[in-house]
């Protein structure tokens, strides 16, 4: 060690020498590179070129040799040798600058200006082809010709020149000597074998302009221009193609339009409008969009569990257990008989006196597996479960309590004899309750007592009763097949039954209107009348069919009438007291007319057919509105007492509530019963609802609706009411409230009418 | 005490039934007296038990029953609360926290028999007004007939007095004739038609023969212009009332004018002519031109919807002549002083439409039955309050619409006053409701009936549907031991109480 660091001194001191030498080896490099390029211009006496340059390589090798007597500082030695190959470098990039602008492979071309197109152009010189014009065999000594130079191989001399004189086989040197050539000969990493001369010749300038050229991937040929400016041939002033190239007629392509161009934008078109193509689409950016990593909520879920270790290994699963892990005979016999599943371990405590002895595992593959399994099938996420308590999901409605009072019980019933109770309805003073049914009698009974007072009989069924709301008369209609009759109760007050009688039956029948209707009023005279049979009787036209729903206006003058056959005219007819006249509103109308309502207050008609309800302002003649429930048969509507609200019920168990404000579609859709709804009665001042179903039960809401238009109408299911049998899938027929009293009278097909009381 | 006795849990109640006792003092207004002595009783015992040590220490021959009525607690009123049947002693303290060492006094009364019936009678209709009159059962109804039976279920009278149904009838006197044998009834009847009348009817002494029979309509009350839903008269019957569905009460004397008071309309010159053609056909006797037409005396008007039922005030202990209380279907009770014709007190309940109101016997409290299933007493005592709460004494829920409720007649209004009866049944009172079933109650113990029977039982069911209907029953009276029943199913008699 202490060796090399005084041979690192020495070099250190030695270093200003060599620094000194060094400018007498470049001039001395310099003066080599003259002479090789003396050599490419004229290289008559190859030989002895070579034979010069060998004192030259013992020159140097001497240096060497001085080097050799440090051997161990190779590093100092190459540093210089590549400090003198990098001067070489320079000198020769220095020779190649110098004749850059002279070298030339190919003639030189020269440029003119043409004669006739008034452009420079590039001319070559002319290529005189005499015997010196092949410059390839110019001054080639060997004149053997392009043969495998192998022939040679064993000879002395390597071919003949032009003169038949052998050319003698260049000295060779050994690889050595080839190696010291190298290094001494600066040019020798630009030279190349000759084949025919049998040696290294150096590469000429030209030729190496060229092999630079072509590893930059440049024209090899240096005069090459690739930035010429065009020529403008055909454009411009005055040199316009005015006349065809050919003669050849035109095809037909080129003035009829093309078909498959066509088809293809009509294909685009189409595209367009289908929107599978998007014209001016944005262009997706799919560059990257850099985002606040921090800013989003860290999650809150728990990192996935990690997977669940398997059981330590405890003393009884060692190889050389203590004894007490050891089973018995008996435990073993125990755990053999056992199922695999019950066994309360999965193998035996074996004792082995050494690791050698300890055979291998049996249960491996099986274990591996088992663990597999384990963690195939291991809980790798928590999963929160959802606790929502269902009771947060029922909306807040007051207690039913609260809303008292609504009727909750049974009070009586009344029992028709047989057929259905299909019809009833309840005096304007709540007392009195007339119940039809489909044998053609109708009963008088009282709300509270339900004692028969009055019966009638009538051949056919009893469609529908309506007491006609006027306070100051007292009687009601009743429908049966294409009629309709008007019937005064007995017992009342003698100025009430004598208004009555005078208002139905009057001494002086009212003007014959203009237009003769075809329902024929037909009235008792008053003297002949008594209360057992109808005063008045209104014909409907014939095949009209039964009265199945009739609907009062507020006054008591006016009563509407559907009829179940329908009609050209929708089976609807309003008849007018007073004048003994009946006209039919709608002359003709679409689908069946289920139900008519006048509105309470306004000059409005409500009719509902199979799926809409219309409603007609009567007085301009026009329809105002149609609402559109959404069901598929509508059975019943009611309309609130402050006529802003409807009800439509239907035979597919729903039931709309509309508010005639608002849109045509409902309000809120109530779908309670599980068979149809058959009626639907608004309370005339509580603020109740109920429907009736065929499912035998009657329902009954509280319906709060509020004067200010901000606050929705509330509607809380309050009490199903059940006692009606269901007979031939038919339930509660029709429903109506006593107007004074939250009491209920139902009837239904069980040919029971029920009084339901708060 | 009470605290501490409630906080103590139920470790002392099983304590205190296995062997507590309590110090009990024993009272009565019965004719069974005890010496009045403290007795410890162990709290286990009930009503059986302390029946029986009554029985015992008073040394009975023939065992009666007792109910005991505990005062001092938490509910219980001046009255006390009435130990229920298999109720100990013991739960009733920890229920109204009277501590182990405190004396409870107890009164015992004599029990309610069970109710046992005597006969039913069948009516051609539904029977609507029932009236006990000694020897015979006189019945209103829907027919419009009034009919009079005795007591060997015998119709001794048949009489057409309306042409539409009575709703209701009461007795204005009885009498015997001059020569002492025919008993003369004068009878008040409501009906439909818009009318009330009085009728007189004079039954011989031997009731078997026809002869003699005969009964007249003496006048006819023209007030009201709708149905008349009741008529009562005042204990000396001078007075009358009816109440209509036209809101109107009407009063009425009893005397008939010798002329028609109340001209008779036109339009009912021909209705007239029916109905006395149908009486023509139907009796001898009708409604002829001796029925004078009478006008009311005064009308009480304050009620908004119909009245059903209109009672005066029978003296009582506290009560007062020449009041009357009314109940109607717009929920009010009112008190009406006759004299000035004004209502001097309304009783508002909420959404009780009344059906049926009777004055108790002490005339302070008044019980009425209403629509929602519920008969409640009210305090009608002169205070300025209106408020229904403060006047509701106690409340009988039913399962049905109660639709007459009945107390006892007042022990000097009856004939043969008893003293120790009038005691027992003072507190008592009938319903009757929808569900055909007659409910007994004493008004100390609203918790539930004493007794329950049904009625309408025992008749085949006339429509024969294979259904059995309920027969509602309408009306219940209840003098001497004999509890009257009408209604749907006819009429029953069932012997209740009061021995007979």
């Amino acid at each position: 060690m202490s060796k090399g660091i005084t041979h690192k001194s020495s070099s250190k001191r030695r270093r200003p020498d060599s620094d000194d030498d060094e400018p007498q080896n470049l001039q001395a490099i310099g003066n080599l590179e003259m002479l090789s390029d003396e050599e490419d211009g004229g290289d008559a006496s190859s030989d002895d070129g070579e034979v010069d340059n060998f004192p030259e390589l013992v020159a140097e090798s001497s240096d060497e040799g001085e080097d050799d007597e440090e051997d161990e500082d190779e590093d100092e030695d190459e540093e210089g040798d590549s400090e003198e190959g990098e001067d070489d470098t320079e000198e020769e990039t220095d020779a190649e600058s110098d004749t850059g602008s002279e070298i030339h492979i190919f003639p030189k071309a020269k440029t003119v200006v043409s004669d006739i197109t008034q452009q420079p152009k590039l001319v070559y010189p002319q290529i005189e082809p005499d015997y010196d014009s092949d410059s390839s065999t110019e001054d080639t000594p060997n004149r053997v010709g392009n043969i495998p130079m192998h022939w040679y191989d064993d000879m002395p001399h390597i071919g003949y020149d032009i003169n038949g004189k052998k050319v003698l086989r260049p000295a060779k040197g050994d690889e050595l000597d080839k190696f010291l050539a190298t290094v001494d000969d600066a040019s020798a990493w630009t030279s190349a074998f000759d084949k025919n001369t049998q040696m290294d010749k150096p590469l000429t300038p030209e030729e190496l302009d060229i092999i630079r050229r072509l590893h930059d991937g440049e024209n090899p040929d240096a005069s090459y221009n690739p930035y010429e400016p065009t020529v403008e041939w055909f454009t411009g002033k005055g040199k316009e193609e005015i006349m065809p190239l050919s003669g050849a007629l035109q095809p037909k392509r080129r003035w009829v339009p093309s078909r498959w161009e066509k088809q293809k934008v009509l294909k685009i078109v189409r595209a367009i409008r289908q929107g599978r193509i998007v014209p001016n689409k944005p262009k997706s950016t799919n560059k990257f969009e850099p985002y606040a990593i921090w800013s989003s909520e860290p999650s809150t879920s728990n990192p996935p569990l990690p997977a669940p270790k398997p059981r330590l290994p405890t003393n009884a699963e060692s190889y050389n257990p203590p004894e007490e892990y050891l089973p018995t005979e008996e435990e073993k016999k125990a755990w053999e008989s056992q199922d695999p599943e019950d066994r309360e371990r999965d193998f035996l405590p074996q004792k082995y006196t050494s690791l050698r002895l300890v055979p291998a595992y049996d249960r491996f593959i099986n274990e591996r597996f088992n663990r597999q399994l384990d963690l195939y099938l291991a809980p790798r996420i928590q999963r929160v479960k959802l606790n929502i308590d269902p009771k947060s999901l029922i909306p807040k409605l007051p207690s039913p309590n609260s809303l008292k009072p609504f009727p909750n019980y049974r009070s009586l019933q009344f029992y028709h004899a047989k057929g259905r109770a299909r019809c009833l309805s309840i005096s304007p003073d709540g007392e009195w309750v007339v119940s039809g049914d489909e044998e053609g009698i109708v009963s008088l009974w009282e709300v509270m007592v339900g004692r028969e007072v009055k019966r009638w009989k009538f051949n056919g069924k009893i469609g529908a009763l309506a007491w006609c709301p006027r306070t100051d008369v007292s009687y009601f209609a009743v429908g049966i097949d294409d009629t309709i009759l008007f019937i005064i109760p007995p017992n009342v007050d003698s100025t009430i039954s004598a208004l009555t009688v005078s208002v139905l039956s009057p001494a002086t029948l009212p003007p014959a209107p203009a237009t003769p209707s075809p329902v024929k009023w037909s009235s008792v005279a008053a003297s002949s009348w008594s209360s057992d049979k109808p005063i008045l009787t209104l014909s409907l036209p014939s095949s009209s069919g039964l009265p199945g729903q009739f609907s009062w206006h507020r006054r008591g003058d006016y009563l509407a009438s559907v009829s179940t056959g329908g009609g050209e005219k929708g089976g609807v007819w309003i008849h007018q007291i007073t004048r003994r006249h009946s006209q039919a509103p709608f002359k003709k109308i679409k689908g069946t007319v289920q139900n008519v309502l006048f509105h309470p207050t306004k000059p409005h008609l409500f009719v509902a057919t199979q799926q809409y309800v219309r409603i007609y302002n009567l007085s301009e003649q026009k329809l105002i509105k149609t609402l559109i429930p959404g069901i598929r048969w509508i059975s019943s509507m009611d309309v609130h007492p402050s006529g802003d609200h409807l009800i439509v019920g239907g035979y597919d168990r729903k039931l709309c509530w509309f508010d005639l404000e608002l849109s045509e579609k409902p309000y809120k859709v109530l779908r309670y019963h599980s068979r149809a709804i058959r009626s639907l009665h608004f309370h005339p001042t509580y603020p109740l609802f109920a429907s009736s179903s065929d499912d035998g039960s009657i329902q009954i809401f509280h319906a709060r609706v509020y004067n200010d238009l901000m606050t929705d109408p509330l509607i809380v299911p309050l009490k199903i009411l059940r006692g009606h049998q269901v007979v031939d899938d038919l339930g509660v027929l029709q429903v109506r409230w006593s107007s004074k009293q939250p009491w209920l009278v139902s009837c239904g097909a069980d040919s029971t009418v029920s009084v339901w009381c708060s | 005490m009470a605290s501490s006795n409630e906080a103590s849990t139920s470790n002392t109640q099983v304590a205190r039934e296995m062997h507590a006792n309590q110090p009990v003092f024993l009272t009565t207004r019965t004719p069974y007296p005890l010496p009045s002595q403290k007795f410890v009783i162990p709290t286990s015992w009930k009503r059986f038990h302390l029946s029986q040590l009554v029985n015992k220490a008073v040394g009975l021959e023939k065992a009666v029953p007792f109910d005991f009525l505990i005062k001092g607690g938490l509910n219980a009123g001046a009255t006390g609360e009435m130990l229920a049947p298999g109720m100990t002693l013991g739960d009733w303290c920890a229920a109204n926290g009277v501590g182990e060492e405190e004396t409870v006094e107890i009164e015992y009364v004599e029990s309610v028999m069970p109710p046992q019936k005597v006969g039913e009678i069948e009516a051609d209709d539904w029977v609507s007004g029932v009236r006990n009159v000694d020897g015979y059962v006189m019945t209103a109804s829907y027919d419009g007939r009034l009919r009079l039976f005795d007591h060997s279920k015998n119709s001794v009278m048949d009489v057409p007095v309306h042409s539409a149904p009575i709703t209701s009838v009461s007795l204005i006197s009885s009498s015997t004739s001059s020569n002492d044998e025919d008993k003369i009834y004068t009878v008040a009847t409501s009906s439909h038609d818009l009318s009330a009348c009085i009728t007189q009817l004079t039954i011989p002494s031997s009731p078997t023969s026809s002869k003699g029979k005969s009964s007249k309509i003496l006048a006819s009350l023209h007030l009201h212009t709708q149905p008349i839903s009741g008529v009562a008269s005042n204990s000396s019957g001078t007075k009358l009332l009816t109440s209509s569905w036209d809101s109107l009460i009407g009063v009425w004397d009893t005397t008939i004018p010798s002329s028609d008071e109340v001209p008779l309309p036109d339009e009912e010159s021909r209705d007239k002519k029916k109905r006395r053609k149908i009486e023509n056909a139907s009796a001898t006797n009708g409604r002829g031109a001796e029925t004078k037409r009478k006008a009311p005396i005064g009308v009480l008007k304050s009620h908004v919807g119909r009245v059903s039922k209109a009672a005066f005030l029978s003296g009582g202990e506290g009560g007062e002549e020449g009041k009357a209380v009314s109940a109607g279907y717009d929920s009010t009770v009112r008190i009406w002083d006759l004299e000035y014709g004004v209502c001097e007190r309304t009783i508002s309940a909420s959404e009780k439409p009344f059906l049926d109101l009777t004055p108790a016997q002490s005339g302070q409290t008044l019980l009425a039955a209403s629509t929602d299933r519920t008969v409640t007493q009210y305090d009608i005592r002169a205070t300025s309050q209106t408020q229904s709460l403060q006047a509701t004494v106690a409340t009988f829920t039913h399962a049905s619409t109660p639709s007459c409720v009945c107390v006892p007649p007042s022990s000097f209004a009856t004939s043969s006053p008893s003293s120790t009866t009038t005691t027992v049944n003072s507190h008592q009172f009938i319903t009757g409701a929808y569900d055909g079933i007659v409910r007994v109650w004493d008004m100390r113990n609203p918790k539930g009936a004493m007794a329950a029977f049904k009625t309408g039982e025992g008749n085949a069911d006339s429509t024969n549907t294979g259904v059995k209907r309920t027969k509602k029953v309408l009306c219940v009276d209840w003098r001497k031991g004999l509890l009257t029943v009408g209604g749907e199913g006819g009429l029953e008699v069932w012997k209740v109480g009061e021995e007979a």
